[in-house]
């Protein structure tokens, strides 16, 4: 289909960007890399009556290495985390996810900020920063603010951003040189979003487990991450405590899993979390 | 109605598009390029797939007015690349194609494929190709072309 009409905007700064959307008296929405949004208006189920192009804007690329984290631009493709472009402080677990997310002219295009922002927890980088403890820098009509990835995301595609607001960096803390991940996403073909998917980090004794395509916000697993945290090595027995594990963190969440789809996103739990230990 | 500039094939042109207009019905439906296919027009198929600054990108989701200033190419622009020569040649001699309404997606992406050096085995090339849908379900054909590109190239590379 082709989109309803719409006026294009391309803002020349984060300021202009945020003062156009401010000002529309209709539906506006900002457009990153479009790859979702261009789909949602192309099937009409969006019809802002302007879109604010802030792909280009210099203050939402480059990358700031601040010790203990590094700060990477909204605007930041997927790509540039595929092919390093980025320093990865998360021991490639970012490259190996990046390489991952759909397919090589989405990457092109796509960014971090956006993928956060769309907030649909059946893609990558949402659980991905959840489970690395990542921070949201935001700017907006009212100022700026710094949100951590956990209070981000409120809901299924709903996070704490107003209309007005933009992802303008995305702060990821360095981790140890001993940090070991683990990923595992299921889908059935190639590129797809995930059917399941989970993103398990151990540092320092310190274990998150974040499971995304729940249908709400990416969830932290527990009781899971307490089995890990303590592992040493893929030992006898482990993959029968996770299992429990897992069950407990999803009845305490009162997720709706059918029979079919509570095995698949354990079979993701057990092969992210072997990753990460064996 | 936006007002946008852009290196099209080399040619620099200018005009005018609706907001709404995709890159896609732009290069076709206003500059006459309609080697450009539009199949799902919603990111999936691939048959859309120009070069936008060099890089592949999907041209139904990018929109006309978000490609002022870059440089863009479609498929009628690689008349004179001696990679995609050898992809077509590949294409033509290991049935890469059927009804080729997938084809100019898929040569697109496969140069950039072969390029960035990953079209290492049968597994890889059919991963890089994932986002790129033959209904002619004509994969064996298009992933041997890939292999015979690949080879040739290497041959080429060889010799000289």
């Amino acid at each position: 289909m082709k989109p309803a009409p719409l006026i294009f905007e391309r803002a020349s700064s984060v300021e202009q960007a945020i003062g156009l959307v401010s000002e529309c008296k209709g539906y506006a929405k900002f457009l990153a890399g479009g790859q979702t949004l261009g789909p949602m208006i192309n099937l009409r189920l969006a019809q802002p009556d302007l879109v604010v192009d802030i792909s280009r804007l210099p203050e939402l690329h480059g990358v700031v290495d601040k010790g203990s984290h590094i700060s990477v631009g909204g605007g930041t493709l997927h790509a540039d985390f595929e092919d390093a472009v980025v320093p990865d402080p998360a021991n490639g677990l970012l490259c190996k996810v990046a390489s991952g997310i759909a397919y090589r002219a989405i990457r092109n295009r796509g960014t971090i900020g956006g993928s956060l922002a769309h907030a649909d927890s059946a893609a990558e980088w949402p659980s991905v920063m959840m489970a690395l403890a990542a921070r949201v820098v935001i700017h907006g009509a009212a100022g700026s603010r710094t949100i951590e990835m956990s209070e981000f995301i409120q809901g299924p595609m709903t996070t704490v951003l107003a209309d007005e607001e933009i992802i303008v960096a995305v702060e990821i803390p360095r981790a140890s040189a001993a940090m070991r991940w683990g990923f595992d996403k299921r889908s059935r073909k190639v590129g797809e979003l995930a059917h399941a998917l989970v993103v398990v980090v151990r540092d320092n004794q310190k274990c998150s487990v974040v499971m995304g395509a729940t249908g709400g916000a990416p969830l932290q697993l527990r009781h899971t991450a307490g089995v890990l945290a303590d592992a040493k090595g893929w030992r006898e027995g482990i993959e029968r405590e996770l299992r429990s594990a897992y069950e407990t963190d999803i009845d305490a969440a009162q997720l709706h899993l059918d029979e079919y789809d509570r095995h698949v996103h354990g079979l993701a739990v057990i092969r992210a979390g072997k990753e990460a230990v064996a | 109605m936006n007002e946008i500039g852009m290196t099209l094939n080399g040619r620099k042109v200018q005009d005018r598009v609706e907001g709404r207009c995709t890159l896609a019905d732009f290069v076709r439906e206003q500059q006459g390029l309609t080697g450009t296919h539009l199949g799902c027009e919603h990111g999936v198929c691939g048959a859309c797939t120009v070069l936008m600054d060099g890089k592949p990108v999907r041209s139904c989701i990018t929109f006309a007015a978000a490609a002022d200033g870059s440089e863009v190419r479609t498929i009628e622009g690689f008349d004179d690349d001696k990679v995609m020569a050898v992809i077509r040649r590949a294409f033509s001699e290991e049935h890469g194609l059927q009804c080729g309404f997938c084809t100019p997606g898929m040569l697109i992406t496969i140069r950039d494929v072969i390029e960035r050096g990953v079209a290492t085995d049968q597994k890889a090339i059919r991963v890089a190709l994932a986002g790129n849908i033959c209904r002619c379900t004509g994969y064996l054909g298009i992933v041997r072309s890939v292999q015979r590109a690949v080879a040739l190239l290497e041959e080429g590379s060889q010799q000289s």
